[in-house]
């Protein structure tokens, strides 16, 4: 015991020297202002990298946590995507061209809108089925529309479905104009591609030229004139020589064609019936 | 003791009083002060109390600072100095000589005398600019000071100690 008090006493001197400095380092640090904001600082920085480490730390062992709120926000986030952009696409179509004309195109015209319930577009004779028939005032050859243009004509109409003859059939024969100069021609499909019908009997002087657009004439009393179809992607020139062969972009896709209106005009019985009587 | 106490009390004043009223207004090109209070450590011998020693060294050393408006500087560069005076007395006496020696310039020769007094302040100044400084970058006013100043502390020193004897 002796022993350890003695050593306790020889380095005494240390505590107090300790001591000393300590105080002297207080007061330096305390009273100068230079010394203070240095220490102020430079202490500053190695806590700020000790809370950085310690942040760093913390989030690696959250990451299996915050995976899962993330996986969880990007559900609710895909979701409200979705319904945004539908709600766009709506609002957008609805101040376009096309469908500006459309509505003018289709005034004074009964229609009839309908949904599709069977469709094909891979065969060379494609059909469309729609849930509407005869009870609901559609009947034979009428133009049948969707927002974004012309669909085909009806063929077969019972009581309450009716089968589509759309573009895509190598019987329809559509009667199509250029917009803007009123050169008239015929839209045909000829099998493959189902975006991309052929326009022929343009005659050559209508210069017409890719981006042109294609629309209804009107000629055939089926479809109301101007009602959009397409746009001249490329433009041939007839195995004749004497005609134009556009190839027409179809604005209408019918792979995903879903809601689709029967047009018909007020007066189309009595149209019908003086045009049949010419022909008698 | 008590007496000697109050002796080195005086000592104490009188180097204060020379150090605030004249040392510190010497700034030579700038650089060079001399921290003449440093004199105070030649008045231990080898066998004073080392706590004594650091006491006192820092005594004087806040007293300074107090005038100086360096709260701290000169504390803990002389409390150093104090601390490691002990080991540098006894390293520098010779063993023919009795432990009581005192550092004066009469017994231990100019040469000897003006080493010890020149390692002194060369220990204190070092700590007393690089405290003033506060950074690891030596700059080139700081070595300028600590040089200039432990040389002219040292020249302060002597000649306080040739007035003395």
């Amino acid at each position: 015991m002796g022993t350890f008090f003695t050593r306790i006493a020889r380095y005494s001197h240390w505590a107090v020297f300790l001591f000393l400095e300590i105080l002297s380092g207080v007061l330096l640090f305390r009273f100068n202002h230079y010394q203070g904001s240095v220490w102020f600082t430079q202490a500053n920085a190695v806590a700020g990298r000790m809370l950085g480490w310690e942040s760093k730390g913390l989030a690696f062992l959250n990451l299996v946590e915050n995976n899962h709120d993330l996986t969880q926000e990007n559900l609710v986030l895909q979701y409200n995507i979705g319904v945004l952009q539908e709600e766009l696409t709506r609002l957008t179509h609805d101040s376009s061209y096309t469908e500006r004309v459309q509505s003018n195109v289709l005034k004074g015209k009964k229609i009839i809108s309908a949904k599709v319930i069977t469709n094909s577009i891979l065969q060379r004779n494609n059909y469309l089925t729609i849930d509407k028939g005869k009870a609901d005032g559609v009947e034979l050859e009428r133009g049948v529309v969707s927002g974004t243009g012309i669909v085909g004509i009806t063929c077969m109409v019972s009581d309450h479905y009716s089968v589509v003859l759309p573009i895509l059939n190598s019987k329809s024969n559509i009667s199509c104009r250029l917009r803007g100069t009123h050169y008239f021609g015929y839209l045909k499909w000829k099998g493959g591609n189902p975006l991309h019908a052929y326009m022929s009997d343009v005659p050559l002087h209508a210069h017409c030229r890719v981006g042109d657009v294609v629309e209804t004439s009107g000629f055939s009393s089926v479809f109301p004139p101007g009602i959009f179809v397409g746009k001249v992607v490329q433009v041939h020139s007839a195995d004749d020589g004497l005609a134009y062969q556009l190839e027409v972009q179809l604005s209408t896709d019918l792979a995903r064609v879903r809601d689709v209106c029967v047009v018909t005009s007020i007066n189309q019985a009595e149209q019908d019936s003086i045009e049949s009587q010419i022909e008698k | 003791m008590i007496q000697t106490q109050f002796v080195r009390f005086l000592q104490m004043c009188g180097l204060v009083l020379l150090q605030v009223l004249i040392c510190n207004h010497i700034h030579l090109f700038g650089v060079a002060t001399p921290q003449v209070y440093l004199a105070l450590l030649l008045y231990f011998s080898a066998n004073s109390s080392r706590i004594s020693i650091l006491l006192w060294s820092f005594a004087i050393g806040l007293v300074v600072d107090i005038f100086d408006n360096t709260p701290g500087m000169a504390a803990a560069s002389m409390t150093f100095v104090g601390f490691i005076l002990p080991s540098l007395l006894r390293s520098i006496q010779t063993k023919d000589r009795t432990e009581d020696t005192r550092i004066t310039l009469s017994e231990m020769g100019l040469q000897r005398f003006l080493a010890y007094v020149l390692i002194l302040s060369l220990i204190h100044c070092f700590l007393y600019f690089m405290l003033e400084a506060f950074t690891f970058q030596l700059s080139l006013i700081t070595i300028l000071s600590i040089i200039g100043s432990t040389l002219l502390t040292a020249l302060f020193v002597l000649l306080l100690e040739l007035c003395r004897s």
